[in-house]
């Protein structure tokens, strides 16, 4: 419960943005620069969270970057979720050499340092919405094939399956009308999970100066900001970490949640904070 | 054995090969290399010499292998910015990286394993949820803003600790948190739900059944196959701490291959880039092969089969 409540907290502060900013994120008031927040000395009610070193109003510039977090985030899932469910899909449901071609490609992409050459991607193609989408989606693909394939495989033999063929569906409704429906649930919490990672990596990029390009606000942008200013304001390195810890902690616990919910037998192993890899069992098999 | 080694070290090949792929083709992305050599007013028959030492007026598939060709050597081409080989820059920061993950592993590893123990063997009690809640935080936390509270705490407001740089150990225990808080709390968890997988077994009631005491049940019998799991997140751990050093060494101003990389990024460096990634790809490779090599020392199913 607490998960939904920070998550649906964070989505209608992220979709409200324009209305709820007390001020326009971009506007600079160099007067009013590096003001600490309402509650300290030298604070105003007109910036509850303070400003930056240009001025700028904290707290809008907050609701702004978490705007962005989150539809990166969203839109990397969506690419991750595609090409990893239907590389998995077929992975699972044909078997044979496809799964064990697909499957070498996410063992190969799980043991690169991806972070590093996501990196390296961004630095050769260019710093832009598209690209930072296409990296952090790309980047995430392996975790949806596997669990997708295991389940896939999991079905291969099952009654209703085999009927369908024996009626003569085609492979292509088969997995379309059959084998997707029935690994929907599993999708649903693996993606729930990668929305969290995708954000923190997001933020990362952001703090090393390769995601959101500034001026346009993002979390992980304005802690690479507030660094410079830790002695003197703490409040620009405090505020932003803030709000992406409370965005995936409810992310996460909303998650856990509904793993709990659409899987009660536990079956979905997921690896310890998704981002890990084998499991011991598939180790011991190689 | 002999069929395991043979299948992990073509993996570990397969992943370089992937890298090198990687590497080869952004080298190509990021536009025409001979513009980024010669000023713009370098006319074409000029150019077009260069392009043919270089080779570049090859097909891709033989540029690609000159550059494994090259690779191999350890001739990843000169540092745009310094003029000295791009490898030497790479490995003259190796080290330090090396320091700041095996720092951040142990902190890990020491905080975390006492942590998870406790949790399983007090199943549902005070220490387990307390324990739980706390990696669960740890797991939210991104490690740099934990890197941002730490200086503010204890180097801005304490000032018991330096902010950045390298030199002394007490530079490492910054970063060394940073970087392993996340491990920390994963490996936590993982290390409680694999003793309780393993607590649950029945070699484990047979154990209690004939009257060994709870250590000796723990300690030896559960302990040792709880470990599997654990060592193989440590497999993956491992390259993750490399790559993940790029954001910590960026905050504590910490001179590692991290560090090298987002500076050669800004000045448009590539043979730096390529020589950095393809280079740390490589140890974790290596790392992650050597992991694989301790489960034949824990797990005898792979052992004998």
């Amino acid at each position: 419960m607490t998960g939904l409540a920070l998550l649906g907290v964070a989505l209608v502060l992220a979709v409200a943005a324009p209305l709820v900013a007390p001020a326009d994120p971009n506007a600079q008031e160099l007067t009013q620069k590096l003001r600490p927040p309402f509650w300290a000395p030298g604070g105003s009610p007109q910036s509850p969270l303070g400003t930056d070193a240009l001025g700028r109003d904290v707290l809008s510039r907050m609701l702004f970057g978490l705007r962005v977090s989150i539809v990166v985030a969203l839109l990397a899932v969506l690419v991750s979720g595609v090409v990893g469910v239907t590389l998995g899909v077929v992975a699972g449901f044909y078997g044979g050499r496809t799964d064990a071609a697909i499957m070498r490609l996410v063992d190969v992409q799980l043991s690169m340092p991806v972070t590093l050459i996501a990196i390296a991607i961004i630095a050769a193609v260019g710093t832009s919405l598209a690209n930072l989408v296409l990296v952090l989606g790309l980047s995430q693909w392996p975790l949806y094939a596997r669990v997708v394939r295991g389940e896939a495989l999991a079905l291969r033999g099952r009654d209703f399956l085999i009927a369908a063929r024996a009626v003569g569906a085609s492979s292509s409704r088969l997995i379309l009308r059959h084998v997707l429906p029935n690994t929907a649930s599993s999708i649903v919490v693996v993606a729930t999970l990668g929305v969290a990672s995708v954000v923190v990596l997001e933020a990362g990029l952001s703090f090393l100066g390769l995601g959101v390009q500034p001026p346009q606000p993002s979390l992980g942008g304005m802690l690479s900001e507030g660094r410079e200013y830790l002695a003197t304001a703490w409040w620009l390195g405090v505020f932003p970490g803030l709000a992406i810890m409370l965005l995936v902690l409810g992310i996460n616990l909303f998650g856990d949640g509904l793993r709990d919910l659409l899987d009660p037998r536990q079956r979905l192993r997921l690896p310890a904070g998704i981002t890990s890899g084998r499991s011991a069992a598939e180790a011991g098999q190689r | 054995m002999a069929a395991y080694l043979v299948q992990r070290g073509l993996h570990a090949l397969l992943v370089v090969i992937g890298v090198s792929l990687v590497i080869f083709v952004l080298s190509r992305l990021s536009g025409d290399p001979v513009s980024l050599m010669v000023p713009f007013d370098v006319p074409r028959e000029q150019r077009e010499a260069i392009r043919r030492d270089l080779g570049l007026d090859q097909p891709l598939p033989i540029q690609y292998f000159d550059f494994v060709a090259h690779a191999a050597r350890g001739d990843f081409g000169t540092s745009v910015r310094n003029r000295v080989p791009a490898l030497r820059l790479v490995l003259d920061r190796v080290p330090a990286t090396l320091e700041l993950a095996a720092v951040a592993l142990a902190f890990a590893v020491v905080v975390a394993l006492p942590l998870g123990i406790l949790s399983a063997i007090k199943h549902n009690s005070g220490w387990d949820v307390a324990g739980m809640a706390f990696s669960f935080l740890g797991q939210s936390v991104p490690s740099f803003w934990l890197g941002i509270l730490l200086i503010l705490v204890l180097g801005v407001n304490l000032r018991v600790l330096p902010i950045s740089g390298s030199g002394t150990p007490w530079h490492l225990v910054m970063p060394g948190i940073t970087l392993g808080s996340f491990f920390m709390a994963s490996l936590a968890r993982l290390t409680r739900s694999s003793l309780l997988d393993v607590l649950g077994q029945d070699y484990v009631r047979t154990a209690r059944a004939k009257g060994l005491g709870e250590w000796v049940v723990v300690g030896v019998h559960a302990l040792k196959n709880a470990a599997i799991p654990v060592v193989t997140a440590l497999g993956v751990y491992v390259g993750q701490l490399l790559s993940g050093a790029v954001i910590t060494e960026q905050i504590f101003a910490y001179p590692g291959v991290g560090r090298l990389a987002i500076d050669a990024i800004s000045t448009r460096d590539f043979p730096v880039v390529q020589a950095n990634v393809l280079f740390v790809s490589a140890i974790v490779v290596v790392l992650s092969f050597l992991v694989d090599l301790l489960y034949l020392a824990l797990d005898p199913r792979i052992r004998y089969a």
